[in-house]
């Protein structure tokens, strides 16, 4: 009772210390729980929901399906369900701004059945369109409204009888090319058979299946029988298969949780290893402090068991209630903030606030740690006779500055430098703490900057240098040869075609076989190709080139010959692999027309680039082109999704703002109160409180720049890790961080780091020469 | 004229809403170069009167004029420039820096003097010379007052104050330490003011001050002080 009175005295105190053991547990167990949070909650929910919904895992692209090919695609082993659909594009004309919709026409939705979001449940027999929600809220489209659509070649006008999220599209791009969502361009809707008939002068052109498999894990070889047996079902009209990790509205949206998570983890053991450090020195040395009355209490006859408890319960009652403010909190301000961001990148219907059950763990295991290293900081003093403990323990022999070690450096610094080097040696475990601490700040810093920089300068490099056309035009069928004069009278100036599909190779001697996407190029300098050493190469006339991720990750070398079919195709063609080009994006194989030809294969070109800027617009009502654009508005719109991107950057800002100053603060404090009484003696000998403070500032100076010295290296590797974190099968980001942003991180982490000082040591004005000096305790 | 002269100083201090009135009106002079001798129980008031005329205090009423300025008007500033320039502080508890050694401690203190007394003298002096690299962790308590004694006298200071500087050592020690603060005084030409509550000391001060309950109640002058050296310890 009377023990715990005096330890909630000494708590108060012992408040700066207490504060910063009570701070930093708080901070790692946040931190952790906010961000680990917001994984379970995106990989729970998306779960649950892929199960709830029963979303297909299989896809299945080809022409003209037919309810007989469906009903052998049913028979087939391991097959639990299928769907058939059609998958058709429309443009969406709008006040604002137009739009790209991807109509997914289907009566029957047995599988990846969207959630309803507002409105009317989904029923065949209505007229009318399920809305990507998000789509139609930055298009100001409510349940109800009439929107007109473009598609092949018709106008239709169809009313909004709900909007919806489908789970085929947690992550939702709308194009191939894009890495993050521009809902405001591309958006998609169901409409039954039964509407798009009325509508529109087509019968069944249905040209996906869906299928849901029996077991959820089935086995590579499993996998790959079921696509021959499609394939064979469906003859030349197949054209693609993918399952969950190649279908992009899925696959995208686990790739990024898994960055999630270990970006969790790597943030949460910065603050874990910087919380372990603070909590151990500060305790020991806490409890240092209460040597004598350790010695009173054995005095008296308390047993060092119940010594141990007593003090034990300093560091479990202040790092208890740190871990539970951080695990409480977390859910309802970091998590939360973290799930607004993630909103805007994918569709999940829910997104549950939640304690995460593995920051319980961390928040326990740090209560522990703290405990128990009361529990041994007291045994130093337990472990003598009560009048052995009483005395004053001899300090500990003083360390050598590593400056010291090198006589002629030593001899040239100012005695205030020497104090400086001095005290850091003196107090090494705080030393080393705000060493961390500016490195972790710098690091996180260089980590913002740099994703921000390798998006745009990604940008800038695919839109201003890899490609060099005014328009690109994209046909949502092969053209005849009309149709292709037709298109080129818009062209002056000059042309390219293209032919971008999907294609699956097989690498080597191995079986397995894989989906990428294959570009083959007819004569023209629109498209630009380096190599590793950044010179420009051209595509061979036989042979291919690769992307380099592709390359990686397929272990794929100059020489090697892979095996490539298209799909549609039985066969496969060896292409033997000429050169590997650095482009970001597509990842995959590129081929020159001349090198695919000498395969005797036919070029079916499905885009066009000119020149001109003009043609895209003069093109774009062509009923054959499905998407024509221009250079310039493709990279405003990759820079608009870059500027989005800030919020994940200011974040990371902020976190190393408040790293660098809470930390430097506390130890400021430390070292002030740990210290007051050489800084009263230091003011009795006629010191001015500038010159002491100035001392504190120099003291830091050191600490901040070591950790810069560290921080800049492991900056450059974390902003690395961080930047390919977000790369994508299609897309490989290359970490780039400008001259301007790395001077700014450094300026930054001075500026706080500056700041905090001055603020911390205007505290030694406060320090009261009479009281500190009083007496030993 | 006096070299030190207090003038009807009280200092009240403030504890909760409870006020401690630490000195009541105490009035005395000093002379230079004087050894003064402050003679008093615990909470007489001796240490208060220390630090105010140490500058490490500010007076609550009353003026103290040192060498003819009066401190009690100093601001922060100026009474840090003061406590810079002519006080040498003797602590009880010696408070050395642990992180620096002897020589580094002492010259911490000569480096804020203009016309400081090297530190090597200051510490051959106090019969350290060979123990300059020392850490005050591999130090005795009566070493340690020695560097402390050391520190303030490399000041080249007009005025050395001890409070209670044999108080934390055992007798045999805190002799040697009287006599060597007193043969320091004497070769440097140093005013000395020593707050202790050891009466055998006052035979050889040239004046003994005795404080009771915040008031002086006696100023006793020696004519012919003893050596400390006579002393009956």
């Amino acid at each position: 009772m009377y023990l715990n009175k005096k330890m909630l005295r000494d708590m108060w105190k012992y408040k700066m210390q207490f504060a910063a053991i009570l701070l930093t547990a708080f901070l790692s167990v946040f931190i952790y729980s906010g961000i680990m949070g917001l994984y379970d909650t995106m990989k729970n929910s998306a779960d649950q929901w892929l199960v709830d919904s029963n979303t297909a895992n299989i896809w299945i692209n080809g022409t003209a399906i037919t309810d007989d090919d469906l009903a052998s695609v049913k028979k087939l082993d391991c097959v639990k369900d299928t769907q058939a659909e059609t998958v058709l594009s429309a443009s969406l004309k709008n006040s604002d701004k137009d739009g790209q919709v991807t109509l997914v026409v289907n009566d029957k939705i047995n599988l990846s059945q969207p959630k309803i979001i507002s409105g009317d449940k989904y029923d065949s027999n209505k007229d009318g369109i399920w809305l990507y929600e998000y789509f139609a809220e930055e298009h100001n489209i409510k349940v109800g409204d009439t929107i007109t659509l473009t598609c092949l070649g018709k106008e239709i006008k169809l009313k909004v009888n709900g909007l919806i999220l489908s789970p085929m599209y947690l992550h939702y791009t709308g194009s191939s090319t894009s890495l993050l969502p521009d809902r405001m361009r591309y958006g998609y809707g169901i409409v039954s058979e039964k509407c798009l008939e009325k509508h529109l002068p087509v019968s069944s052109i249905r040209n996906q299946i869906e299928i849901k498999l029996d077991n959820e894990n089935m086995s590579q070889e499993d996998i790959s029988k079921l696509r021959e047996d499609t394939e064979d079902i469906l003859g030349s009209r197949f054209s693609g298969f993918r399952d969950r990790s190649d279908f992009v509205g899925i696959s995208v949206y686990y790739e990024m949780t898994n960055s999630i998570k270990s970006m969790a983890i790597m943030f949460s053991a910065l603050f874990m290893l910087l919380s372990l450090l603070t909590i151990n020195s500060t305790m020991q040395r806490m409890i240092e402090t209460q040597r004598t009355q350790i010695g009173i209490l054995k005095a008296m006859g308390c047993s060092d068991r119940l010594i141990r408890v007593h003090y034990s319960l300093y560091g479990l009652v202040i790092s208890l209630i740190g871990a539970v403010i951080g695990l409480v909190a977390a859910p309802f301000t970091l998590m939360k903030m973290l799930i607004d961001v993630e909103k805007s990148y994918y569709s999940l219907y829910e997104w549950p606030i939640e304690i995460c059950t593995s920051a319980i763990i961390i928040a326990i295991a740090i209560v522990l740690c703290c405990t128990l290293t009361s529990a041994l900081s007291t045994s130093s003093g337990i472990r003598y006779m009560p009048a052995e403990t009483m005395r004053e323990k001899a300090p500990k022999p003083n360390r050598k500055p590593i400056v010291k070690r090198i006589p002629f450096l030593w001899k040239i610094l100012s005695y205030d430098w020497q104090w400086a080097f001095r005290e850091n040696a003196k107090n090494r475990k705080r030393t080393i703490i705000g060493i961390i601490s500016v490195a972790g700040s710098m690091m996180l810093l260089m980590a913002g900057f740099g994703m921000s920089d390798s998006l745009s300068h990604a940008n800038v490099e695919v839109y201003g240098s890899q490609y060099t056309y005014g328009s690109k035009i994209v046909f949502s069928q092969s053209l005849d040869d009309k149709q292709k004069s037709e298109v080129l009278s818009y062209a002056d100036g000059g042309h390219q075609w293209m032919w971008e599909s999907s294609v699956e190779i097989r690498v080597k001697s191995s079986d397995a076989t894989k989906n990428t996407t294959m570009e083959i190029l007819s004569d023209g300098d629109y498209v630009r190709f380096l190599n590793e050493n950044s010179e420009k190469i051209s595509l061979p006339n036989s042979g291919a080139v690769v992307s380099k991720l592709f390359a990686k990750n397929n272990n794929i070398n100059i020489g090697d010959t892979i095996q490539v079919r298209p799909y549609g195709s039985k066969d496969y063609v060896k292409l033997e692999i000429k050169e590997i080009t650095s482009n970001y994006t597509p990842q995959g194989i590129f081929i020159s027309q001349e090198s695919w030809e000498s395969l005797d294969k036919d070029f079916e070109p499905n885009t066009l680039l000119t020149k001109s800027e003009k043609a895209a617009k003069d093109t774009e009502d062509l009923e054959y082109v499905s998407e024509s654009v221009t250079l310039k508005q493709q990279l405003s719109n990759a820079d608009e999704v870059v500027s989005s991107m800030m919020s994940n950057v200011m974040a990371l800002l902020m976190g190393a703002i408040a790293l660098c100053v809470i930390m430097i603060y506390n130890l400021g404090m430390l070292n002030l109160t740990e210290n007051s009484r050489e800084f009263a003696t230091q003011k009795v000998l006629g010191y001015h409180n500038k010159e002491i403070r100035k001392m504190l500032l120099r003291e830091n100076i050191i600490q901040i720049l070591v950790g810069m010295i560290i921080g800049i290296p492991i900056g450059y590797w974390f902003a690395n890790l961080y930047v390919s974190s977000v790369s994508t099968s299609s897309f490989e980001y290359v970490v780039y961080l400008s001259p301007v942003s790395f001077i700014l991180s450094i300026v930054l982490v001075l500026i706080c780091a500056y700041i905090t000082i001055c603020v911390v040591s205007r505290k030694v004005n406060k320090i009261d020469m009479v009281e500190a000096l009083k007496s030993v305790n | 004229m006096e070299f030190i002269s207090v003038k009807n100083v009280s200092k009240d201090y403030k504890k909760g809403s409870e006020v401690i009135h630490s000195l009541n009106g105490v009035s005395v002079d000093i002379k230079q170069g004087d050894f003064t001798i402050i003679l008093g129980q615990s909470g007489s008031g001796k240490s208060t009167l220390l630090n105010l005329i140490g500058g490490m205090d500010c007076v609550t009423s009353g003026e103290i004029i040192v060498d003819g300025d009066n401190i009690s008007k100093k601001n922060k500033n100026q009474l840090t420039d003061y406590r810079r320039t002519d006080v040498g502080y003797v602590f009880q508890f010696y408070n050395l820096i642990p992180s620096l050694n002897v020589l580094e401690n002492v010259r911490l203190a000569a480096r804020l003097s203009k016309s400081p007394i090297s530190a090597e003298e200051a510490i051959t002096a106090v019969g350290l010379k060979d123990r300059m690299k020392h850490f005050p962790s591999e130090m005795s308590g009566g070493e340690m007052q020695r560097v402390s004694i050391a520190r303030a006298i490399c000041k080249n200071p007009k005025i050395l104050l001890c409070d209670e500087p044999t108080g934390a050592l055992d007798s045999v020690t805190g002799e040697k330490i009287w006599i060597l603060l007193h043969k320091m005084a004497t070769q440097y030409k140093k005013t000395v003011i020593a707050v202790t509550h050891n009466a055998l000391v006052a035979p050889a001060a040239d004046r003994v001050i005795q404080i009771k309950d915040g008031k002086i109640i006696s100023v006793q002058d020696n004519e012919n002080p003893v050596a400390l050296e006579k002393v009956a310890w």
